[in-house]
């Protein structure tokens, strides 16, 4: 049942909080703007004021009535206490030279928000899928959201800027809350959706005769979302944008966008981050820290080698498209709730209604997209490494090493998988592995960076952390009985040389078995001893080309895809192909032009890495997180957008 | 090497498989049969020899050689191998060609030859034949050209 409060009862109820150990977070003015803070009273409330919102503009002004809750949203987001900006996810501390990782407990304090607006609500809710839906889970963003309480508040003014009712998200304040304010006149209509919130409601100095302001309410927030500053039209709209993605729009878009990232840093569901080892912080110990991060950097797109994003245009394609249309495949709803900030806090004053309306409105054919993953969550959030002795280092070429690790207790992994490895204060980078046994776990890496190029320089007897495994694995057992054809090139015969000797030694179930492997140079050649065997073991077919030879070498001289042309290859055989992009971009040409269909063709994908647990989204490729959606993907998932620029 | 009419005559059965005669019927084989012969290459042995007149074409039946181009100072740049199926000296379809790489047996070798001078004057007199040997000559100089392409992009060196 509803009931009513006077408005100038609101420091009850902050008081309450405060005697039942929440820290009140509301609403309140600071330096010109009304942001999110901790309030001693309700007389920190910026009652009397209201904020007048345009295109990158926000102006605060005095309302000439006293209303508690009569303005919208400003700069900040309830995001900045559940998933703050910077935090320590794990600590190194070194004993013995023994390196040893350890989770950072989450101490903070419980929160009460108060005054969580209709869209905010669905942030939220949105960051709990991101955050806390599996495979991996936040635990540390699961306790403060376990702890937080929340009182809501229905829009009853809109602002110039708000879209909610466009997102379904407001102007009533629907969703997860324990106490719900609707503001009329100097009174204040209360309702309670949980136990915590009717403990609240039954504490409060309310009367009786809520019905009756039910009725106001309800009206007032029926007007409020006929009167939204703006809408966006959503039906279809995922697919429109994804079909739109040669609109000139954004080309028109990216010359007045600065990239400088504020609307990824004011939207309450972006949750990209990046994660940094820091440097010591007492003696032997480092810790590892996650912060806030943009899809408009560089480096959230970049790896060694590429960049996919490297211009405005693609970066604001991904924002949008993220928001607006992948994310329904990635979380099951749109990131967008319609709350106007990127609008306002935009240096440029970019609407995203704007722009999505018109590239939504342009004449490419829809582009569906794939529908919502389901993932089991799991009890941790695999940020923290284990140390594992390092067996012994096999140098493979000039830049390339194999390192043998001691098996980690209870691993298992599966093949096509990969591992992150962690250096102390230098960072961690995804590898895959290449090789295992009962007891140990091997490791192929190139030398092209600082944390590569500190992972081959370990000596036997050294300690590395390591966690994993993570990703997807080759697909060994559909596998079974057909033909199958590994296509490698350079390092990518790493992760495929794992499947391939499991499936020679299983030669029963896969007789016929190819390996077409291309490299550099002769010099560049992989497990060099090895693959002499695979090409003199009558269980495989094992062809080597390089790009380029001289008269020491009597191999092959060409690129692999010639090797495919030249083989004669079954439609219905099974392909696994691993290798800079580029090559597996002219590999498909060559599989798809002799008819082999997509379904039966696997790929191995790259993208920056942080988390390799789909909390950090960096690795993102259009509807997919390649650390946990891939890296082995079956081609027809990604077919619409492999080799596309911007992905 | 071995002279025209040596132990392997050429048949239809010949071109059987080899893409560049993909598509042509077994008469259409028949007017080729006259202006082939095959080859044995010993390794080592030149295939063809770069600066000489271009005046056969030569398609690999078995064995495998290596492409080289001679550049000046006596350097030397492989470009590839070739095995069963690809074409040697497509320039011999050219008029007044000279040979633009060398080519030399890595494995023993079957090469058929073909005749360029006789091989154009058939393809200007029969158009069916000509159209149908040139699109698959095309495809052949599209795939290297694509594979050249790849070649110099050094597509590992970053990955
Ligand atoms: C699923 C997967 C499996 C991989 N398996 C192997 C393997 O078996 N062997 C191997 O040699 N390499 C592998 N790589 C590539 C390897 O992770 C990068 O070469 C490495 O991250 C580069 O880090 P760096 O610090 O040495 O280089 P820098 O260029 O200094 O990189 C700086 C940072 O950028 C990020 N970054 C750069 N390149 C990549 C990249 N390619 N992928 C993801 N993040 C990147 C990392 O966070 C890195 O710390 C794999 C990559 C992925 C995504
Ligand atoms: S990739 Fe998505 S979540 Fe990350 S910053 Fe960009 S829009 Fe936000
Ligand atoms: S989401 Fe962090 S690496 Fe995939």
């Amino acid at each position: 049942m509803p009931e009513r409060i006077a408005a100038t009862e609101l420091n009850s109820l902050v008081s309450l909080l405060q005697a039942d150990g929440y820290r009140v977070i509301a609403p309140t003015i600071r330096d010109g703007a009304i942001v999110y803070d901790e309030i001693a009273s309700a007389g920190e409330l910026p009652v009397g004021w209201t904020d007048d919102q345009a295109p990158g503009e926000y102006r605060l002004r005095r309302r000439d009535d006293s209303a508690a809750f009569g303005y919208v949203v400003g700069p900040h987001s309830w995001k900045q206490f559940l998933f703050p900006a910077r935090e320590q996810l794990v600590t190194l501390r070194v004993r013995d030279k023994q390196p040893e990782w350890s989770a950072v407990a989450d101490e903070g304090p419980a929160y009460a928000f108060v005054g969580v607006r209709g869209c905010d609500l669905a942030a939220i809710e949105i960051q709990d899928t991101v955050f806390t839906k599996g495979p991996f889970v936040d635990g540390r963003y699961r306790a403060r959201r376990d702890r937080c309480l929340i009182i809501a508040v229905n829009c009853t003014e809109a602002g110039d800027l708000c879209f909610c009712a466009s997102m379904g998200t407001g102007p009533r304040a629907d969703g997860d809350y324990d106490l719900r304010l609707t503001e009329v006149g100097d009174e204040l209509l209360v309702e309670a959706a949980s136990a915590r919130g009717r403990s609240l409601m039954d504490r409060l100095p309310t009367q009786a005769g809520g019905e009756a302001l039910q009725v106001q309410a309800d009206q007032a927030i029926t007007q409020c979302g006929d009167a939204m500053g703006r809408s966006l039209n959503v039906t279809d709209l995922p697919a429109k944008l994804m079909g739109n993605l040669e609109h000139p729009r954004w080309q028109d878009v990216a010359e007045r966008c600065l990239s400088c990232g504020n609307c990824t840093m004011a939207c309450p569901t972006c949750f990209c981050s990046n994660i940094t080892d820091t440097s010591i912080l007492s003696g032997d110990e480092t810790a590892r820290e996650r912060s806030w991060d943009s899809c408009f950097t560089a480096d959230h797109s970049t790896i060694h080698g590429a960049q996919f994003r490297p211009d405005v245009k693609s970066r604001y394609q991904q924002w949008l498209t993220h928001k607006l249309a992948t994310w329904t495949s990635q979380f099951g709803t749109s990131g967008c709730v319609g709350c106007g900030r990127c609008i306002a806090w935009c240096p440029v004053g970019i609407d995203i209604t704007e722009e999505a309306n018109a590239i939504a409105a342009g004449p490419g054919h829809p582009a569906p997209l794939p529908e919502p993953k389901q993932y089991e969550a799991r009890e941790n959030d695999g940020q923290v490494p284990v140390p594992v002795r390092v067996a012994s280092v096999v140098r493979e070429t000039h830049d390339t090493v194999t390192l043998t690790l001691d098996l980690p207790d209870g691993y298992q992994h599966g093949h096509g998988q990969f591992n992150m490895l962690s250096l102390p204060g230098v960072g961690d980078v995804p590898i895959s592995v290449s090789g295992s046994n009962g007891q140990a776990l091997e490791h192929t890496l190139r030398d092209v960076g600082k944390a590569t190029g500190a992972l081959a320089d370990l000596v036997t007897g050294d300690v590395l952390g390591l966690r994993g495994p993570f990703g997807t694995a080759w697909p060994i057992e559909e596998a079974v009985g057909r033909s199958v054809v590994l296509i490698a090139g350079g390092i990518g015969l790493a992760p495929l040389r794992s499947v391939l000797r499991e499936m020679i030694a299983r030669h029963d179930d896969f007789p016929h078995l190819r390996l077409l492997y291309g490299t550099r140079t002769p010099n560049d050649i992989l497990f060099s001893r090895e693959l002499l065997g695979w090409i003199q073991n009558s269980r495989v077919r094992a062809h080597v080309t390089v790009d380029r030879g001289d008269s020491s070498w009597d191999g092959n001289i060409g690129v692999v895809t010639k090797l495919i042309r030249r083989k004669r290859l079954p439609k219905d055989g099974l392909y696994f192909l691993c290798g800079p992009e580029i090559m597996m971009h002219f590999a498909l040409a060559e599989l798809l032009a002799d008819d082999v269909p997509e379904k039966n063709i696997y790929v191995s994908m790259e993208r920056n890495m942080k988390c390799a647990v789909g909390l950090c989204g960096r690795c993102q490729y259009g509807p997919h997180f390649v650390c946990k959606d891939g890296p082995v993907f079956r081609y027809d998932q990604i077919s619409d957008i492999f080799g596309k620029s911007g992905f | 090497m071995t002279a025209p009419g040596s132990p392997n005559p050429v048949t239809v059965e010949t071109f059987r498989e080899l893409p560049t005669f993909e598509g042509l019927t077994d008469t259409q084989l028949e007017a080729i049969v006259g202006l082939a012969h095959l080859e044995e290459i010993d390794v080592g042995a030149p295939v063809l020899s770069q600066g000489g007149p271009a005046n056969d074409m030569r398609v690999v039946i078995s064995g495998k050689c290596r492409l080289i181009v001679g550049l000046a100072g006596n350097r030397t740049q492989h470009l590839m191998t070739l095995t069963r199926g690809e074409v040697i000296g497509w320039s011999a379809l050219l008029d007044q060609a000279t040979w633009l790489a060398s080519a030399t047996a890595l494995k023993p070798m079957t090469v058929l030859v073909l005749d360029g001078r006789k091989l154009r004057a058939l393809c200007d007199s029969d158009h069916d034949i000509g159209y149908r040997l040139m699109r698959n000559l095309f495809a052949d100089v599209a795939g290297r050209l694509q594979d050249t392409r790849l070649q110099l992009l050094d597509m590992y060196s970053h990955a």
